[in-house]
């Protein structure tokens, strides 16, 4: 069972796919999805930056 | 067989001679590259069937090489550090006429026509060919058994994978078989199989030695560099393969200097941080990795170094800003055949590689944002005032075959480590072996430098080899044949 947040990231995944034309076996589906989902959770701590000092100057 | 070609001067067993001491050896007329080479084809035929870390053995070429290496220095010609020694390229690295596969269908049967730049400039160091080593598929995937060949097992437990991508070097090297490989490191792919087999793995700075020639699998994370037997040999391999090269704009200019003359240098005078909150409170980081860690600093005070404590950004922000980069850039090499021929990749390979599709621009464009500024950021709270960083590689020992199951995924992607983060940044990392944890398995610790300093980085981790020496044991299963 999954969550509805788990739902939609695999109807993302899958608009991803069909729009790049590509078919993931049914059998690597579920190992792919896992991967996707945890690139996911990167990408949001990537945006929230939490501990990021962006206020830095550069070259310093 | 090995009596029969034994030198006169040659040691008990023609594996234990650093490259240092080979070289001397071969110059001074007590042993040739010949006998050297015949002695490296031995150990493999005897205990590579159990190890595979081969996936083709160079017999002719090497021998022929080494045959040319001996005329050459009886004319009196000497082509530096590697003249006559053997060593090994794991298997996404092109010799122009020798296959490489990548350990994939996809490549089985490609043959290149060119060398790569870094096969290149051992062939003219002189160095001596003897095959290539095996790796996870395309230098990522897994330890998987659906691909061309099997994969490499841990030469200190066969239950034990040597850990990854670069599997069949640190089995190769660990085992004797060769003293260096020529390996990449895009997450950590040089330094864990180095960490997991008791052996040194060095990522030079990014640029500092050229990918043309080597299948890419990141283009901005990617890095290329010696596994060796000892500080020493790294440094003798990372001396003939480093420098700029026309052919790949990633590569830098910076001079390269005399890797060896440095070594001997000591610690006195260096300052060294270090950055505990990273693994030290981490539940997945064994006990005996963080007490190796704090002798390794105890060491270096000793020695007349400088220990401070650091505080670095969260290390889950290296790890992700690395992992995105690499899914993104990773599913852009493999796109067209992800497509078309998704039953040709492994298992393992295609369930890594296929979820990079989801990165978009925005996200692929932050990670490159947050990694301007995690690089500066190491700069700054590091490298501003200290020469060397000293963390961990690996969390833990080398995992069982066992826990990477057929179903991806498995409970965890593979060893915990913690090499990405310098894969982000291209700062020079070493993984230093110190011995053993509880388990019998080696453990070690990794060292970090500033750009394109790897001399001090190499200065720094032979004081250490020096000092924590206790690693320098062939594994059990094997150490009766090396004493041969």
């Amino acid at each position: 069972m999954t969550s509805p947040d788990e739902d939609a990231v695999e109807r993302e995944f899958a608009a991803v796919s069909r729009r790049l034309d590509i078919d993931v076996p049914p059998d690597l589906l579920g190992g792919v999805l896992h991967g996707y989902r945890a690139l996911r959770e990167m990408t949001a701590l990537l945006r929230a930056g939490d501990g990021l000092d962006e206020t830095e100057p550069p070259g310093a | 067989m090995l009596d029969a070609a034994a030198p006169r001067q040659a040691p008990a067993s023609l594996s234990d001679l650093s490259i240092r001491e080979a070289g001397a050896l071969l110059r001074s007329g007590g042993l040739t590259s010949a006998e050297l080479t015949r002695h490296a084809l031995a150990m493999i035929e005897e205990l590579d069937p159990a190890l595979h870390a081969f996936v083709l053995v160079t017999d002719d070429v090497a021998l022929r090489r080494a045959a040319r290496a001996d005329r050459e220095l009886e004319a009196g010609v000497d082509r530096g550090p590697l003249h006559g020694i053997p060593y090994a390229l794991k298997d996404i690295f092109d010799a122009r006429g020798i296959p490489t596969t990548n350990v994939s269908w996809l490549t089985a049967d490609h043959v290149p026509s060119e060398d790569s730049t870094v096969e290149s400039r051992l062939r003219a160091g002189g160095g001596v060919l003897l095959g290539k080593l095996t790796t996870y598929e395309f230098a990522i995937g897994g330890p998987s058994f659906d691909l061309p060949f099997p994969p490499a097992r841990n030469p200190w437990s066969e239950d034990h994978v040597p850990s990854g991508s670069s599997s069949g070097a640190g089995a190769a090297v660990a085992a004797g078989l060769v003293r260096v490989a020529i390996a990449s490191d895009t997450s950590g792919s040089t330094r864990g199989p180095a960490f997991h087999c008791g052996a040194v793995g060095l990522k030079p700075t990014y640029g500092r030695v050229s990918g043309t020639g080597a299948h890419p699998l990141s283009s901005t994370m990617d890095h290329f560099g010696p596994l060796a037997w000892t500080v020493g040999d790294a440094a003798a391999a990372l001396q003939v393969i480093a420098g700029a090269d026309p052919a790949d704009p990633r590569t830098s200019d910076v001079p390269v200097p005399d890797y060896a003359a440095g070594l001997s240098g000591g610690v006195d005078g260096l300052r060294v941080a270090h950055s505990p909150a990273w693994y030290a409170s981490d539940a997945a980081t064994m006990p005996d990795v963080v007490a190796v860690i704090e002798q390794a600093l105890a060491v270096l005070d000793r020695l007349g170094a400088t220990v401070d404590e650091v505080e670095l950004p969260a290390y889950g922000l290296f790890n992700a800003c690395g992992r995105v980069i690499m899914a993104a850039e990773a599913f852009a090499v493999h796109e067209d055949d992800l497509r078309r021929r998704p039953r040709s990749f492994g298992r393992f390979t295609y369930q890594r590689v296929m979820p990079g599709a989801g990165i978009g621009a925005a996200d692929l464009q932050r990670a490159h944002d947050v990694r301007r500024q995690l690089t500066r950021a190491l700069q700054q709270r590091v490298f501003g005032r200290h020469d060397v960083l000293v963390t961990a590689c690996g969390q833990t020992t080398a995992a069982r075959f066992a826990d990477f199951p057929e179903d991806w995924p498995p409970p965890r992607l593979a060893n915990d480590m913690q090499t990405i983060p310098f894969n982000v940044t291209g700062h020079p990392a070493l993984s230093l072996p110190t011995g053993f944890a509880g388990n019998g398995l080696p453990i070690g610790l990794q060292l970090v430098g500033r750009p394109f300093d790897e001399a001090t980085l190499l200065r720094v981790a032979a004081a250490l080899e020096t000092e924590l020496g206790q690693r320098h044991r062939r594994p059990p299963a094997l150490a009766a044949r090396h004493d041969e």
